[in-house]
């Protein structure tokens, strides 16, 4: 095998700035270019967007495209005021007629030059079609059918244009602003006659439900789960007659929540494997457009629901980010502190549930017995097992109880422990090697390609950590590393098992260190910036101003500055980025998620061929897809 | 001993166990019931968040092996009781519906956790307000998550309904857990 080099030592390769080199070679086929909260943005004409992409990732080292997104200027032009405009001052959205409606963000990264650009084009209503980036980068393949499915955005020239998330029958393009969220009304009554006569009566026989869906003030009726089958099935040719069309899921004990998995098998042999998402999709992002910033936190929870801490942490860094708040010193250590635990409970269900797809039992109950430690301490802090809430913009909610250094440090204590009872159990275990060393082999180019992040892509040896790289909360200031495979470039389930392991020794002494931290530091865990945070409750009955903050903040929520920003933290899954765009108003325009889970599972039909049954589902868990935070 | 009557639901090990029982007289609906309640297979069945919970239920710290419930079918075949543990999509509710008309007679359905019970936190395009709306369900656990407690407080809910035949009902959960 070849030795790989680790990324880190290839920095030195100098990368041009790239606003100066794409200016040179595109001349004014840039159309402006703008620089807010420190991420440059270039406007591009439509024609040259694969060529300026190319130029980025060939000449620039842009070796990922991390993201493709979509917002809707639709009625904002007109009346609240823009972040578009704002930020491009000289290439306002009426500069074309008529004026354009459309923006699709790219996001690019490059891990040479730890670089991030963006590039976006404007389209309008009538016309809303982009140049597809799948032949530079193909892990937009999921993103632009994303745009494509919520956004009603086409992107020319993509293999496979379909919608991803809802249902085929779905009428409508749910992101869109002039799409309504389509809620149904609550009943208030405690009158149960009333509640009763919701319950269904008589059970219709298994015939799809008709759905309603609000389209444009109007309704249509479709049949839901309509034509389910049909996508699947078009996509393998099996004129040879010799293949057969499995369905795997979406009910499916191994497919670690509702994955529907469409495969072509000869015998035992898959030969293709194609997933099929948007069982759990949620609408989260939409109903996020409905809610204040701080109401929105407890959505990022019920993403990723391994890491609910995570979510928290990665949407109050971006209103952070976007309304330049500070942090006070002890709550970026116990953001710093939870993450981590956070991190261990989800490896723990990760490793957990891998080894009992592949029939080690044993190592799930094991792996639970743990959680439940960290549960606690969640609980210790939020009153809540899972759906804390507990991060919230500008610090944290409260402080935390007596007692809870105390029972970390036992937790501490007792994982080094159970650790390397894990390793006792799997490392040298004949069954798990043969199950898992060599399977699912997949190489660098590949996870580079395909958009992979976090513990997937270093285990292709690339040493790269956002929480090294681009650090926030203080990462910095920790003493520890982030463990990436040294051996080869490619990774395997048993490489991915193994680095696993390892960063959670790693986040057990980030834990160790924010404990002693913890101890030294005091002071308030909440910012004091009034704007943002309530006045503490003595505040109150003293002055009239904290009162007015508490009423203002409790009734409509904080107004952060128009402007949009990407922040991106690193879940235990990878790359786990929030774009927020505001208008000024108390509720976002817009908020996508960059979720880790959504680009790591495309590798899944890359790996699977050549594979049988049972292996699939060992590739599943190693991808460790969360559902809801692949769906939304 | 051997001619002490005993009623159904007064049976109690150490007995049980031992299999010396004596003769019991008894409803021969009252026996089936029992025998329903310590016979009942699940469907594996996870949608969201609230399958970690449930997950967590029958794993090792909370063991819900202690009330014979621990044998997870993943074919509904097999199965007589859904917990529908998650949200319920419109995309996923033919599959939902589809599951359930696949489950033999009896069968019971628990929604676990508040948007199995009515959307929860989500109101919008994409999401069912409550599982009843395709499926009949007897019991109803509030939380988001509901606690394990809460869980096994819902289950052992609906032996008792199953134990005293009672109609097709549901049941309300509330207070338990609602901060998850
Ligand atoms: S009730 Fe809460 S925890 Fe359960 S599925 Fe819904 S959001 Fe997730």
């Amino acid at each position: 095998m070849a030795i790989a080099t680790p990324l880190s030592e290839t920095t030195t390769l100098r990368v041009g700035d790239p606003v100066t080199r794409l200016r040179e070679k595109f001349g004014d086929k840039i159309l402006a270019v703008s620089e807010f909260r420190g991420e440059t943005t270039l406007q591009v004409a439509r024609e040259i967007l694969p060529d300026a992409a190319r130029a980025l990732r060939d000449e620039l080292a842009f070796d990922q495209c991390v993201d493709v997104t979509a917002l809707d200027w639709h009625l904002q032009a007109k009346n609240a005021p823009n972040p578009h405009e704002l930020l491009f001052n000289d290439s306002p959205l009426s500069d074309i007629e008529p004026p354009a409606r459309f923006q699709v963000l790219y996001h690019f990264l490059s891990h040479a030059a730890n670089a991030r650009v963006r590039l976006t084009v404007l389209l309008q209503e009538d016309d809303a079609v982009a140049p597809t980036l799948t032949d530079v980068y193909r892990g937009v393949n999921f993103f632009e059918r994303e745009v494509y499915d919520l956004m009603g955005v086409r992107f020319e020239g993509h293999p496979f244009l379909q919608r991803i998330l809802l249902p085929q029958t779905q009428v409508g393009h749910p992101l869109r602003k002039d799409f309504a969220l389509g809620y149904e009304p609550v009943e208030f009554t405690h009158n149960i006659e009333q509640i009763e006569a919701r319950k269904v009566k008589n059970v219709p026989p298994a015939r799809p439900r008709q759905a309603i869906f609000e389209v444009d003030g109007g309704t249509t009726e479709v049949p839901i789960g309509g034509g389910l089958t049909a996508t699947i099935h078009e996509r393998f040719d099996d004129s040879a007659n010799e293949t057969m069309l499995i369905n795997m899921g979406p009910h499916h004990p191994s497919t670690h929540g509702v994955l529907r998995v469409g495969l072509q098998t000869a015998g035992e042999k898959i030969i293709g494997a194609m997933p099929d998402i948007g069982y759990l999709h949620t609408g989260i992002e939409k109903n996020m457009e409905y809610k204040t910033y701080t109401k929105a936190i407890t959505l990022t929870d019920r993403m990723d629901y391994l890491a609910p801490l995570s979510n928290n942490l990665g949407f109050c860094l971006a209103v952070e980010k976007l309304m330049q708040v500070d942090v006070p010193e002890r709550a970026q250590i116990l953001r710093v502190l939870l993450g981590e635990v956070t991190r261990i409970a989800s490896h723990l269900v990760a490793i957990g549930t891998n080894a009992m797809d592949i029939g080690a039992v044993s190592m799930f109950t094991y792996a639970f017995r743990e959680r439940e430690y960290a549960m606690d301490i969640f609980e210790m802090v939020s009153g809540a097992r899972m759906m804390t809430s507990y991060f919230r913009v500008g610090g944290c909610a409260l402080d935390v109880p007596m007692g809870f250094s105390d029972q970390v440090r036992e937790f501490v204590r007792m994982m080094y422990g159970r650790i390397k009872e894990y390793r006792a159990l799997l490392d040298k275990n004949p069954i798990w090697e043969e199950r898992t060393i060599g399977v699912g082999a997949y190489t660098r180019a590949d996870a580079l390609q395909l958009g992979l992040t976090g513990p997937m892509l270093r285990a292709t040896g690339v040493n790269w950590d956002l929480r090294l790289a681009q650090s926030y909360s203080g990462y910095e200031t920790y003493d520890f590393e982030a463990p990436y495979n040294t051996r080869s470039d490619t990774g395997d389930i048993y490489e991915l098992y193994r680095l696993k392991l390892l960063e959670m020794e790693q986040s057990l002494r980030i834990i160790e260190q924010a404990l002693e931290r913890l101890r030294k530091t005091g002071g308030p865990v909440m910012t004091t910036n009034r704007k943002v945070a309530p006045p503490p409750k003595q505040e109150l009955q003293q002055s009239m101003e904290s009162l007015i903050h508490h009423f203002k903040l409790w009734t409509e929520g904080f107004k952060p500055p128009v402007g949009f920003v990407y922040q991106a933290i690193e879940s235990p899954r990878g790359e786990l980025g929030y774009l927020i765009s505001s208008d000024g108003t108390n509720k976002p325009h817009r908020v996508h998620v960059r979720t880790p889970s959504f680009a790591n599972l495309q590798i899944l039909s890359h790996i699977a061929p050549g594979y049988s049954i049972s292996d699939l589902v060992g590739l599943i868990a190693m991808t460790d897809i969360v559902l809801g935070d692949v769906d939304r | 001993m051997s001619n002490q009557v005993i009623p159904a639901n007064q049976l109690r090990a150490p007995e049980e166990k031992t299999g010396a029982m004596g003769t019991a007289f008894f409803k021969l609906e009252d026996a089936v019931r029992w025998a329903r309640t310590k016979s009942m297979w699940p469907l594996l069945f996870g949608l969201a968040c609230c399958a970690i919970e449930m997950m967590a239920t029958f794993a090792s710290h909370y063991d819900l092996a202690r009330f014979g419930m621990e044998v997870y079918r993943a074919s509904p075949r097999q199965a007589d009781l859904m917990m529908v543990a998650g949200r319920v999509s419109r995309k996923m509710a033919p599959v939902v519906r589809q599951l359930y008309d696949q489950m033999p007679e009896p069968k019971w359905v628990i929604a676990m956790g508040d948007c199995a019970s009515c959307g929860g936190v989500y109101n919008n395009y994409a999401i069912l307000q409550g599982v009843d709306e395709i499926i009949p369900v007897d019991v109803y656990i509030s939380g988001c998550p509901p606690r394990p407690e809460a869980l096994m407080y819902g289950i052992l809910q609906l032996h008792e309904k199953i134990k005293h035949g009672e109609p097709r009902g549901q049941i309300r959960i509330e207070n338990w857990g609602l901060r998850g």
